[in-house]
């Protein structure tokens, strides 16, 4: 280029300097929006990429339900695509820590794949030395120099390990709370036990021979591990077979044995029960005898009995004999008494009548009254019969009868005259007349000594009779006394035996119970046996998992983030780039027709159309490649800092360094360069092909193709001056149109890419799930805790259904992937998660059989389409089940079956294992300890706790979303100002003839203003159907496993509209300034 | 020395314009013009006695001032003095001598230093005067000098003797507008550029006004001024009486819509209306315009109003814009080098047109060119000389458009 034409050409830079700094700025911010996420997603693969590298992580790792044995493991390093393959142990444990415990996986670390990155401390150099994944020693604060307890575990040979260091195993290079699972405690090999592990590894990590700067995240690196996984699954295919028959074959060779020694074991379990047998009839013959002598022996004893009971009888009938005896005597004593008292009164008269007898014969005497024999003895017997009272001796010769008193008179006077002459006969009758009186007494007392005799009579006789029956009594009671004791003997001996017997028949029991373990052992052996047979007959087969980095939850996520960033950047970033490269075109497009009349001149003093363009693309080409530049630069050392700094926070690595990854920088400057150097052809090519006499009237050549208009319209000349404006410079108003549509679109999508993800965890949390809480509970909970459980939640005003919630492993197309399978009572579970159907987005119908899939899986997968979906059990067995319908869901990826479908698909019983609970959140904060004290219990939670996991993972995508927003409002603001500047000053010449002709500046400025408004308008209206439908599809890409809020943000299209119009209103208010300020002698 | 060869060639000069003439009006002001450059005056004029009102007329002056519609007494001022008496007079120190009285110029804002004023005197009589005003070097003029104007003087005197002058001085014209003290300044670099450094001028009702001048003088600054595109820095406009000197947007816009029209060079068209519309577009604006079929068919453009400004030549798209311009019916209209684009024949067309507005409708059409062959047929040739006027010529006989020729 010619100096002069290099000075013209920075003139003309100065000159619209204007419209080259708003391309620099619009080319600044697309370049920057665009290579910002760009670079970024690059960035953060490389940075992994590069820690995947340095810790040569795994390309595949391999699982076996049969486990991987020395053999698989040699087979696989011996495919040539293979640079190493080595076999790992892992093995489920729990660390305990004071009040914490953690659930970890205890893995052999190698040092040549999947290579841990030490942290903190140092490596393990003995056997019971450990490293620690960062988030364990995060969560348990555990240091390099702790040591670290673990439960009793059959696959582990210690219990105890002393911290070394702590480390980031390539496996989980992302924090725990974004990809939740089991982190490692990395230990050496000796410290597993082998035989637990049946001579075998739990895994077979894989390391591919690939190029040294291979990208783990490149296209043909997924085309490389997918070649080699095909050709990995045929030596599956083959190890599988063999290991599977080696296993056969050796649990067969063990199943004969045991068959062997159960038939021994038969053997002298029949000698023992024939042992048995005899001892039964033993005992059973002395079971008789004692049976025999026990029957004796009770009648002997009941012989005794009745004996003691007559003896008894006869006792009683003689206590009572003597009692009535005793009566008897007691009667006859008192009898006897008052005999003798008579007796003595008896004896007392007589002593009277003696007296006085003597006093008569004294005073009579004839002889002496002493030379009589006077009885005066008083002895007497009671008992004697011979006592009366007729004859009371009143001297030894002389008695009286008492009886006849009245006769006795005569008697004695008779008597007297013996002894005395004069007997006083009168007074003697008179003294035995008074006498008289007495003679009922004396009466009644020989009565009653007769009586008394007779009585005493028939005492001695009972006395006679009990002395003699209780003479017999005494005898029977001896010998009764004496069959007892010859009983209690017998007895005694009977008990002896029995005793003996009895000791006989337990040691019989135990013998026959230990001949019935035997034969229950030798049943069980013999079942177990049975179902070996069974077992080795139906031998499932061994399952390889051939799993590549894709298998990699924390792999997957940095894929999915950084496939978020790219999916936004060929998305949404482009769209700045459209926008910007429109901008752009019609930007140098007007500078260069602002100067057709220079162009023309240009050409007429003979300059070549090379010249003239060049002067065009020096304008375009140097704002475009400066903006890019300074996009480039904006976008590596501010977006890509700012967004790696964002991403830092997911990773463990120590830092995500900015990588500089030249190929989109490049091909965005190929295309900048491309896109500025077509503006100006395009812009010029029109212009060259005009004459230079033409130009230079400022006429194009194409005002011929416009036919004579005839005015048929009724709209003022205004109305269609500004109609016609718009049709006749269709291609200014169509970049322009399309440039305000892209800035609304490009703010409606951000807005509603942003509110999508928001609203899609609002919608997940706050009206999908119905229920407050969740609760996980171990399968085997008792019924007893569970019992517990729902009373606890009962009593505190808490309603709850049970689930089982299963994590399980799913075909998804050609991927392994895994997703919770929730089963129950489907009425029950909607009621406390809304089931919409995905399809018609009417309440889901319900039913017992098949499996309900949650949209987007429905979407992005084949099963939707097959019709069912293949499930693997915990052994990876296969289960296809029918797809009864997808529905509604967010956030989460959760299959729905009911407990009989769930039961007939894996043929285990359906024990639940979650409750899904509704309750008031301050009864929840005062039962969660209560409850998670409950054995059993393993988790209570809010429903809404997950979200923060959500919120964490799309955190970056909705960061560099809102990123893009502002950058989209940025953008809307230097188009809009630069397309207001452009559309003013190309109007400039007509604004001024129109001032100059007297219309105010209000009305020229309406003249603008229309047109505007229209062209905004429109704008906006296409804007928002690109951006809906942009978004859209944005959103779908985003979603990545999730589903967001897919429906339009009518707020977020309001925001757009009214940002896109308050922007051109406010520009154009600005830019329409320049109306007032038109100098109108520059018209001349 | 030099100044003698300078004197001598001036006298040449003279003698050359005035004694092979063709043209009066044009060997008088070019002898006016040359003595003023030679004596590096500010000014100068030729007054014409009008014996029937025995009167002074300045038929041409040269100076920042209009004076072109002002008339002095006879006897009355140095200017009537001179006639008067048919002496001579040099007055180099108007502070101080008692014989000086302001002149016109000092009306006009001229402040007179120094001043000489010789009697045009042909052989019989006294027909008028020529004057010169202050020397621009700030000196004062000597004998020499009033010796050479008395030369000139004589020399014009004996030519209007032989070839005969007829000035129609009709009647005063009714001012349209007044420019007084006009000046016009804008940002240049560090400093200020002065385009117009104190434009004194009226223009009259139903004249036409032909504005010369070398580019950059300033006559396009002065018609903006005037036309109401521009605002002065200082001084005083009037228009129709009315105080323009500050005028704010509204007034200038109101005084556009309803008593300018313009006409510019590169016609300034709406592109994206016919002619009829473009026509419409001002009509539809103005107050009790003309019909815009009536405006376009009067500059003969009837059977192009449906074409678009590119469906039409060079001349004919100035048609339009002067059918613009008139369809206001306006008071002034302002043209900006019309015919500049245009070859001789299109040229003498457009003119036809504005000679015809300003003959059948009364009209103040004020025109800047570079080519003075159309000064001929204005009524007054106003040069613009470096910001100011520098001289107003009145065409004693202007020509018709088709008399026109280059």
């Amino acid at each position: 280029m010619k100096k002069t034409m290099f000075k013209d050409t920075l003139r003309n830079i100065r000159k619209d300097i204007v419209s080259w700094f708003s391309i620099v700025i619009i080319a600044c911010l697309a370049v920057a929006a665009y290579l910002g996420i760009r670079l970024s997603a690059d960035s953060l693969r490389l940075n992994i990429n590069e820690f995947y590298t340095d810790t040569d992580f795994r390309d595949v790792e391999v699982l076996a339900t049969m486990l991987l044995s020395e053999d698989d493991i040699k087979a696989l390093e011996a495919n040539e695509n293979v640079e190493k393959a080595v076999g790992i142990y892992k093995a489920n444990g729990t660390l305990l820590t004071g009040s914490k415990e953690e659930e970890v996986i205890f893995i052999s670390y190698d040092k040549e794949i999947n290579t841990p990155e030490l942290v903190e401390g140092s490596l393990p150099e003995k056997s019971d030395e450990c490293l620690i994944a960062k988030d364990i020693a995060d969560i348990l604060g555990i240091k390099p120099g702790d040591t670290i307890e673990t439960e009793e575990n059959e696959y582990l040979n210690r219990t105890a390990f002393t911290v070394t260091g702590i480390a980031i195993h390539p496996d989980h290079i992302i924090v725990q709370k974004e990809t939740p699972g089991k982190r490692y405690v990395m230990i050496s090999d000796d410290n597993f036990n082998k035989e637990a592990y049946d001579n075998c590894y739990s895994a077979a990590e894989i390391l591919l021979k690939k190029d040294a700067d291979s990208n783990r995240f490149s296209q043909s690196y997924y085309d490389y591990i997918d070649e080699c996984g095909d050709e990995l699954d045929a030596i599956a295919k083959e190890r599988s077979v063999i290991r599977r028959q080696e296993i056969i074959d050796r649990y067969q060779t063990q199943i004969e044995e045991k068959q062997t020694e159960l038939d021994n074991a038969r053997e002298e379990l029949d000698n023992a029960s024939i042992q048995l047998e005899d001892a039964d009839k033993q005992i059973e013959d002395a079971e008789k005898k004692l049976a025999s002598a026990y029957k004796q022996l009770m009648a002997k004893k009941k012989e005794l009995n009745n004996g003691k009971a007559q003896l008894d009888d006869a006792a009683a009938q003689l206590s009572s004999g003597k009692a009535q005896l005793d009566d008897a005597r007691k009667k006859l004593t008192a009898a006897k008494n008052e005999l003798s008292d008579g007796y003595e009164t008896i004896l007392d008269y007589r002593d009277q009548i003696e007296d006085y007898l003597i006093n008569l014969i004294q005073e009579h005497h004839i002889e002496p009254a002493y030379n009589i024999s006077w009885v005066r003895d008083r002895s007497y017997n009671i008992d004697s019969s011979s006592l009366t009272l007729g004859n009371v001796a009143l001297t030894d010769n002389f008695s009286v009868n008492l009886l006849s008193i009245g006769n006795q008179a005569q008697r004695i006077i008779n008597w007297l005259r013996q002894y005395t002459e004069e007997v006083p006969e009168a007074e003697i009758n008179a003294k035995l007349d008074e006498y008289q009186a007495y003679i009922d007494d004396i009466n009644k007392w020989e009565d009653g000594h007769k009586e008394y005799l007779s009585s005493k009579k028939k005492y001695d006789e009972g006395m006679s009779t009990y002395n003699a029956s209780y003479a017999q009594y005494s005898e029977g009671l001896s010998t009764y006394e004496n069959g007892l004791a010859q009983y209690n003997k017998a007895y005694k001996q009977y008990k002896s035996k029995k005793s003996l017997l009895e000791k006989s028949k337990k040691e019989l029991e135990a013998r026959r119970a230990e001949y019935e373990l035997g034969l229950e052992a030798y049943e069980q052996a013999k079942v177990q046996i049975e179902d070996a047979r069974e077992q080795l007959k139906n031998l499932p087969d061994n399952r390889w998992v051939i799993m590549n980095v894709r298998g990699n939850a924390c792999y997957v996520f940095t894929k999915t983030v950084s496939g978020n960033f790219i999916s936004i950047s060929s998305t949404f970033s482009l769209l700045f780039i459209f926008v910007g490269a429109l901008v752009i075109y019609s930007t140098v497009g007007k500078n260069i027709d602002e100067q057709k009349k220079l162009v023309g001149t240009g050409k007429a003093l003979g300059l070549f159309n090379s010249e003239i363009l060049m002067k065009y693309l020096c304008f375009g080409l140097s704002s475009t490649i400066i903006g890019c530049i300074a996009g480039t630069l904006i976008a590596y050392f501010v977006f890509e800092k700012i967004i790696l700094g964002q991403e830092q926070v997911f990773f463990h690595l120590k830092e995500l360094r900015l990588i500089f990854e030249p190929v989109p920088v490049i091909l965005v400057m190929i295309f900048a360069v491309v896109l500025a150097i077509a503006a100006v052809f395009l812009a010029c090519s029109r212009l060259l092909k005009v004459p230079a006499s033409k130009l230079m009237q400022g006429n194009v050549g194409d005002d011929k193709k416009r036919k004579k208009k005839k005015n048929k319209s009724k709209a003022s000349l205004y109305t269609r001056l500004i109609f016609r404006n718009m049709r006749y410079d269709i291609r200014r108003v169509a970049v322009t149109v399309v440039s305000v549509a892209g800035c609304c679109a490009l703010i409606l999508i951000g807005l509603t890419v942003s509110h999508s993800m928001s609203s899609a965890a609002d919608i997940q949390f706050k009206e999908i799930y119905r229920y407050s809480h969740l609760l996980n509970i171990s399968d085997d909970t008792s019924e007893e805790n569970r019992e517990k459980i729902e009373t606890t939640i009962k009593d505190n005003g808490g309603e709850f259904i049970r689930v089982l919630y299963q994590e399980t492993v799913f075909q998804n197309d050609d991927e392994l992937d895994s997703a919770p399978v929730i089963s129950g009572d489907l009425n029950e579970i909607s009621e406390y998660m809304q089931l919409t159907d995905a399809r018609t987005k009417e309440p889901l119908k319900l039913s017992e059989k098949g499996i309900y899939i949650p949209q987007k899986l429905d979407e992005s997968s084949r099963m939707g389409k097959d019709g069912y979906v293949r499930l693997y059990s915990g052994t990876m067995e296969p289960f296809d089940v029918e797809i009864s319908d997808s529905y509604v869901l967010y956030i989460a990826r959760i299959f729905l079956m009911s407990s009989k479908q769930y039961e007939n698909t894996f043929n285990k019983e359906f024990v639940t294992n979650q409750y899904l609970i509704r309750m008031d959140d301050t009864r929840y904060e005062a039962i969660k300890d209560q409850i998670e004290n409950i054995e059993g219990v393993k988790e209570f939670m809010r429903s809404t706790d997950r979200l923060e996991t959500f919120d964490s993972f799309i955190s970056i995508s909705r960061f560099t979303v809102i990123l893009m927003t502002a950058m989209a409002f940025m953008m809307a603001y230097f188009i809009i100002l630069n397309l207001v500047n452009i559309f003013v000053n190309q109007k400039k010449k007509e604004l001024t003839i129109m001032r100059i002709n007297g219309f105010t500046v209000k009305e020229a400025k309406n003249y603008l203003r229309y047109e505007m408004i229209a062209t905004t308008v429109i704008g906006i209206i296409l804007g928002i159907i690109i951006g809906a439908l942009l978004a859209y599809k944005i959103i779908v890409l985003l979603e990545s496993i999730n589903c967001f809020d897919r429906r339009i943000y009518v707020p977020g299209v309001l925001i757009a509209a009214s940002v896109t119009a308050v922007l051109s209103v406010l520009i154009s208010a600005y830019a329409l300034r320049k109306v007032k300020k038109l100098k109108l002698s520059d018209i001349a | 020395m030099a100044e003698n060869k300078r004197f001598t060639k001036a006298t040449w000069e003279i003698m050359e314009q005035l004694l092979d003439v063709d043209n009066l009006d044009e060997a008088l002001y070019g002898s006016l013009e040359i003595i003023i450059r030679t004596l590096d005056s500010e000014a100068g004029a030729i007054w014409y006695l009008d014996k029937e009102s025995d009167r002074l007329h300045p038929i041409f002056h040269k100076a920042t001032a209009d004076i072109s519609n002002i008339s002095i007494e006879n006897g009355i001022g140095i200017e009537g003095l001179v006639t008067k008496t048919g002496k001579s007079m040099m007055i180099t120190d108007t502070e101080n001598d008692p014989r000086f009285e302001p002149t016109v110029f000092d009306d006009q804002g001229l402040h007179t230093e120094s001043i000489i004023c010789v009697p045009l005197t042909n052989t019989r009589e006294t027909i008028g005067c020529v004057e010169v005003v202050n020397k621009k070097n700030g000196e004062h003029y000597d004998e020499e000098e009033l010796e050479l104007c008395e030369h000139m003087a004589a020399l014009a005197a004996i030519t209007i003797d032989e070839k005969g002058l007829i000035v129609d001085f009709g009647e005063k014209k009714k001012v349209l507008a007044t420019l007084k003290d006009i000046t016009k300044s804008y940002p240049s670099g560090d400093g200020v550029s002065q385009v117009l450094k104190g434009v004194n001028l009226e223009v009259y009702e139903n004249e036409f006004v032909v504005v010369l001048g070398e580019s950059g003088c300033g006559k396009s600054t002065m018609m903006n001024i005037i036309g109401g595109m521009d605002f002065p820095t200082s001084g005083t406009l009037i228009i129709e009486d009315k105080d323009f000197s500050n005028p704010d947007d509204h007034e200038l816009t109101m005084f556009r819509r309803h008593y300018v029209g313009f006409i510019f060079q590169s016609y300034n068209l709406m592109p994206n209306l016919t002619a009829l519309e473009n026509v419409e577009f001002i009509a539809e604006i103005a107050d009790d315009p003309l019909k815009a079929e009536e405006a376009l068919a009067k500059v003969g453009l009837a059977d192009k109003a449906d074409n678009y400004p590119s469906q039409l030549s060079g001349g004919q798209q100035q048609r339009v814009s002067i059918a613009r311009a008139l369809v206001k019916d306006p008071k002034l209209i302002l043209a900006d080098e019309p015919t500049a684009a245009l070859d001789l024949e299109t040229s003498k067309e457009v003119l036809a047109v504005i000679e015809d507005i300003v003959k059948n409708r009364g009209t103040t059409v004020m025109m800047v060119t570079h080519n003075p062959e159309i000064g001929k047929m204005a009524d007054r040739i106003i040069k613009m000389q470096n910001g100011r006027v520098g001289s107003i010529k009145r065409n004693i006989h202007p020509l018709s458009a088709q008399e026109l020729s280059w």
